[in-house]
């Protein structure tokens, strides 16, 4: 099977092609060569109080990506003391999300978006996609701190784990 | 059944068939190369370190591929750098399904929200048939001119 095979072009094929990869990388500058992992904390019922205290070390500090579970999120859920948004395509949101959610699709979030300036950058918010896989939540909430949300959290298990936990759910587009 | 296997006219179905697979699947992956790093990382096989710059040349090492084997060039060896993708991929997807994870396969960047399954295994399996056939039975002289008329 592999007697007729021209290995200097195998190689010269792949050779070429990753270059022209790292090469067009180069010049679009999209993303690093070497991933960083980010290792980020995770918020107690305790730290959260002082996590939502607003003085301006406080807020320093909170200027990085925080996660939370679901009981805290189900916590905050209840009592009103975040906004809710859904870091997913419009497409998914739109199939469902946690009720009251808002849409912010972070593959499209430029900062231009209406609802930025809709939102209050002061209150507390709560970001979260579809579960601890899918990243799109950190992300979008890197994005948003740049943009002065100063409390943000994520919800790490997202919606699959707040639908498995019969959490209130709504579908279609209510924004 | 040789017969069957060294046709030109199933050599060209085969040819455009994978080769435009690869070429929509990194093009795709090289417009997204954040959504296909995500996508890698999903699987836990590799240490985070190398994911990026598996996502900056993977891509373009499909489109590449896909492109020579549309236009008919250096078929076998095409071919074979097909199927060594399509072997890691499926060996990635079965891991992935073994390990109980529930994750997007990532194989068409953004378009493509299909989960990893037995589906995506056979779809793969029939590509790498494809591939085996091309790399085995791929012949330049069999577009002779009465052929071809």
């Amino acid at each position: 099977m592999f007697k007729n095979i021209r290995w200097q072009i195998v190689l010269l094929v792949i050779i070429i092609s990753f270059a022209i990869g790292i090469l067009f990388n180069l010049m679009s500058g999209r993303m690093d060569f070497i991933r960083i992992e980010k290792v980020y904390e995770t918020l107690s019922a305790d730290s959260l109080n002082q996590f939502v205290t607003k003085d301006e070390q406080t807020i320093a500090e909170n200027a990085k990506v925080k996660l939370i579970d679901i009981e805290l999120a189900f916590k905050l859920y209840e009592s009103n003391e975040a906004l809710f948004i859904d870091a997913r395509d419009e497409n998914e949101f739109e199939f469902f999300h946690i009720k009251g959610a808002v849409s912010i699709p972070e593959y499209s979030f430029e900062g231009q978006d209406d609802i930025l300036n809709k939102l209050d950058k002061s209150k507390l918010y709560v970001v979260y996609c579809d579960g601890a896989d899918c990243g799109t939540s950190i992300r979008l909430a890197e994005k948003l701190i740049n943009y002065k949300f100063d409390r943000l959290l994520v919800f790490e298990g997202g919606i699959d784990e707040w639908e498995s936990a019969g959490y209130p759910i709504e579908f279609g587009d209510n924004q | 059944m040789k017969n069957i296997l060294t046709n030109y006219k199933l050599h060209l179905v085969l040819r455009y068939l994978i080769g435009l697979v690869f070429v929509f699947s990194g093009i795709e992956k090289i417009i997204s190369p954040e959504h296909f790093a995500v996508s890698i990382i999903n699987y836990k096989m590799f240490p985070t370190e190398i994911v990026n710059i598996i996502a900056i040349t993977l891509p373009w090492l499909e489109l590449i591929v896909g492109i020579l084997l549309i236009f008919g060039l250096y078929v076998r060896e095409n071919a074979l750098i097909v199927n060594a993708m399509l072997l890691l991929f499926t060996i990635m997807v079965l891991v992935a399904l073994l390990r109980g994870l529930d994750i997007d396969c990532g194989c068409f960047g953004t378009l493509d929200h299909q989960k990893v399954g037995i589906q995506k295994i056979t779809e793969n399996l029939l590509l790498l048939i494809s591939g085996i056939i091309l790399m085995r039975y791929y012949s330049q002289k069999l577009y002779k001119i009465e052929n071809l008329q």
